[in-house]
């Protein structure tokens, strides 16, 4: 491929070729920091292609390809390339990984031990996750949280936060703007903008934790706390996993230990302050 | 005149853990997880005597259960889940009407169950 | 070294791999659907610790693979029990229900089944009734089409499971030039141990379930007993065909497949007298396994004569020359001509990136894959109908 970059990202390496220079300019500015692959091995591998060989010059058209491919997904335009690169990283692990039990979800850790936060997509866990990791916690990811089937401990995967629409302007008043990705408007989901994690939890990629309170957070509603049936959490967490099939037994083993052993709650709140607030009072519960 | 006689795994197959109320099969043959409540683990256990047929289940449940035959169910109780995948499962299908008239309504419920029991593959008629 | 070229040297001879492009190994390997078989070729060779847990994950996830390919055979099963007719695994299902070298790591997308094609109405009922779905509308164009001139059903998916089956009556499309024998297919299949009416699950020794340290892999029996590991029989595979097992009879509860002649010949079919090329290295490595899993003097008489039988003397010629040429396959096999070299190219047209190269090779295959699928006339008109149904 013409160019190419390689990241490491927790436990988890991904080597990014590319046609075009621009996306994988803006992959580097934006992860500027993070190792690189020892040796250059790399886990995933990520495609930037065009979809025509044409559509590398006329209309860029950037198709997400690589170990894993969703055939009907809709190429992107160049300048949203650094987009592609994120939904392509995703798209891997999402498809590909097979080594820990992946749940859609937020995590971020104090003293060791660790918040899941899971649920629908704009929830708001992202922000949440976001704003927390400006407060004190240390943001462990905002995509995907990996659970070690033999211990039962959280890795790690922090990569760049995926900020939309008016979560961008609550995030750009708290960081500064040298921890951003460019403004890409007008993408499906809106506007986005990704902010690149914090130096701690960079500098502790591959610092674990043990889970202690697993949260589905919903968004938009008063201010409210209540317990969440095993069965129930069980359902909820096999729906927010891409590989829980694929993992067989071994998987169901870590998910039945996770919720026996982790106390779950749902939360709604009416903005993210109100959001941190309740989780600080969970942590102060949990250290008593 | 007796229906068609069921046969389920042996224990080994499948390792069971309860959830509030609830309990949660790995299906070793298939790889696959379910959700089921009450009385589907029951039947299992009770097919573990032998292929049975459905009044021969009743009649094994019933040393299990109290004597009574239980309330008419309504659609969603103890339905089979299917985990199988990361996306909700669907809703399990409406009771058919059993073609074997046993204690009435929880006959019919019964018949339901096992039908459920043979979608997800966890009987099959011997 | 291209990666294919890269990935061909690896499977064919892991230890002469030494300090290589990881990278462009592993990527043309998930490119070729061939991780799995790679990650089980490479196993106890000394590689650098990221390259171990891929390995190792892909070997995890074959015992999965393997399951859940079992199970879809096992359902179809239950589903087709009632009508006795004879049911034939095909393809990668078959080489794990067999427990045949070509079944490590091998991937399984669809369950491939062949039935007699004058019970094909009855068999999809019968899958339809037990919860498989048409994919397309039944009765457009395609589907009348696809009926009418192609070797299968239109695929059914699972409503639950999403998984496909494709049920096909002969082993090449009616349209296609080679005619290969159906009835002599199903006349020669074989029982698999464990799912006739005996209800033992038996495995065989050195080969299947227990002996590679995998999971055993439980097939549900009539008995209900779904466990491995009981006492070795003789696998049935190594009989002669005559000898394998009654004919198909009416009220058969049970699985079959291929002779094993008749793997090879419908291998080297599927790879070079049906569609073009993609995902060529591995329909040669199943070639690769099986050949030298059943190499004898006898086997080899009895696959030129099935080859002949099947009109696919040519394919499965060729088949063996690739095989041998890439693979290292110790068979008697003729030098390549230069049609071979071409297709040789076309096998290895992938780079360490997962990428196809030789677009205008490909593009000679593609349209190859095509003519074989269709003599001209009747491309022609298949062609105008869709542009006037446009």
């Amino acid at each position: 491929m013409r160019h190419e970059l390689a990241l490491r990202i927790g436990p988890v390496a991904f080597r990014i070729g590319s046609a075009w220079r621009s996306p994988l300019d803006a992959l580097a500015r934006l992860y500027a920091g993070y190792p690189a692959p020892e040796d250059g091995l790399c886990d995933f591998t990520v495609r930037l292609e065009p979809e025509r060989p044409w559509r590398r010059f006329i209309r860029p058209s950037v198709a997400i390809r690589g170990d894993y491919i969703l055939p009907d997904a809709a190429p992107l335009s160049l300048a949203h390339g650094l987009l592609a690169a994120e939904m392509g990283m995703n798209l891997q692990m999402a498809l590909g990984q097979r080594t820990w039990l992946l749940l859609h979800a937020a995590t971020v850790e104090k003293d060791g031990r660790a918040i899941v936060m899971t649920g629908e997509s704009g929830a708001g866990k992202s922000t949440l996750a976001a704003l927390l990791g400006e407060r004190g916690w240390r943001l462990m990811g905002d995509e995907f949280a990996l659970l070690d089937i033999g211990s039962g401990a959280l890795l790690p995967f922090p990569r760049a936060i995926s900020l939309k629409n008016g979560a961008i302007g609550v995030m750009e008043a708290e960081v500064e703007a040298g921890r951003f990705g460019p403004r890409l408007a007008g993408t499906p989901k809106g506007d986005i903008r990704h902010l690149r994690p914090n130096a701690e939890a960079i500098a502790r990629m591959d610092e674990g934790a043990k889970p202690a309170l697993i949260l589905f957070p919903r968004f938009g509603e008063a201010a409210a706390v209540r317990g969440v049936g095993q069965a129930e959490v069980f359902m909820r967490l096999t729906q927010a996993s891409t590989n829980y099939v694929a993992l067989g037994r071994r998987g169901f083993d870590a998910l039945t230990d996770l919720v026996r052993n982790v106390p779950a709650l749902a939360i709604d709140y009416p903005d993210t302050e109100t959001a941190v607030g309740l989780i600080a009072d969970f942590r102060r519960e949990l250290a008593a | 005149m007796a229906g068609p006689a069921y046969i389920a795994d042996s224990p080994g197959a499948v390792t069971k853990v309860a959830l509030d109320g609830l309990a949660v099969l790995f299906h070793e043959p298939s790889g696959m997880t379910h959700i089921v409540a009450s009385p589907a683990p029951e039947i299992l256990e009770a097919l573990q005597e032998g292929p049975a047929d459905l009044a021969e289940i009743l009649r094994r449940l019933s040393e299990v259960f109290d004597v009574e035959p239980l309330p008419s169910m309504g659609r969603g109780w103890g339905g089979v889940d299917s985990a199988t995948r990361s996306v909700p499962a669907a809703m399990p299908p409406p009771p058919q009407p059993s073609p074997i008239k046993g204690e009435g309504a929880f006959a019919e419920a019964l018949a339901a169950r096992l039908a459920e029991l043979e979608a997800a593959g966890l009987v099959r008629r011997a | 070294m291209s990666g294919a070229a890269l990935l061909v040297r690896a499977l064919r001879e892991p230890g002469s791999i030494g300090a290589c492009d990881w990278n462009a190994l592993i990527g043309a390997a998930r490119a070729e659907q061939l991780l799995g078989s790679l990650a089980f070729r490479m196993e106890g060779q000394a590689v650098p610790a990221r390259v171990e847990a891929i390995f190792a994950a892909a070997r995890r996830e074959a015992a999965h693979v393997r399951t859940r390919a079992l199970w879809e055979a096992e359902m179809c099963r239950r589903a087709l029990a009632p009508l006795g007719i004879p049911v034939i695994l095909m393809k990668g299902t078959a080489f794990h229900a067999a427990g045949l070298d070509a079944s490590l790591g091998r991937s399984v997308g669809d369950l491939d089944i062949l039935v007699p094609r004058d019970r094909l109405d009855a068999v999809e009922a019968a899958l339809v009734e037990a919860g498989w779905e048409r994919l397309k509308e039944a009765g457009g164009y395609d589907d009348s089409y696809y009926r009418r001139w192609m070797h299968e059903l239109p695929p059914l998916i699972h409503k639950d499971r999403d998984r496909m089956i494709d049920v096909h009556h002969t082993i090449l499309p009616l349209t296609a030039r080679p005619r290969p024998d159906a009835a002599a297919l199903i006349e020669a299949s074989v029982i698999l141990p464990g799912t006739g009416r005996d209800g033992q699950v038996a495995m065989s020794p050195g080969h299947g379930f227990g002996s590679r340290g995998e999971p055993n892999l439980p097939i549900a029996t009539r008995s209900g007993a779904v466990e491995g590991g009981q006492h070795p029989a003789p696998h049935p595979l190594h009989h002669s065909p005559a000898a394998n097992g009654p004919p198909p009879h009416p009220g058969e509860d049970c699985l079959r497949v291929l002779a094993p002649a008749d793997m090879v010949v419908h291998a080297a079919a599927h790879l070079l007298a049906d569609g073009d090329l993609a995902g060529g290295l591995r329909n040669l490595w199943d070639i690769d396994r099986l050949l030298r899993e059943f190499d004898s003097p006898d086997f080899r008489a009895t696959l030129a004569a099935r080859a002949r039988l099947h009109q696919l003397d040519g394919p499965v010629a060729r088949a063996l020359r690739l095989s041998s040429r890439l693979y290292g396959t110790p068979v008697a096999a003729g030098r390549l001509t230069l049609a071979d070299r071409l297709f040789e190219a076309r096998l290895l047209a992938r780079n360490g990136w997962g990428q196809e190269r030789r677009k205008l090779l490909r593009f000679a295959f593609y349209l190859r894959g095509h003519w074989l699928r269709m003599p001209p006339l009747m491309l022609a008109r298949h062609l105008w109908t869709k542009a006037v149904m446009r």
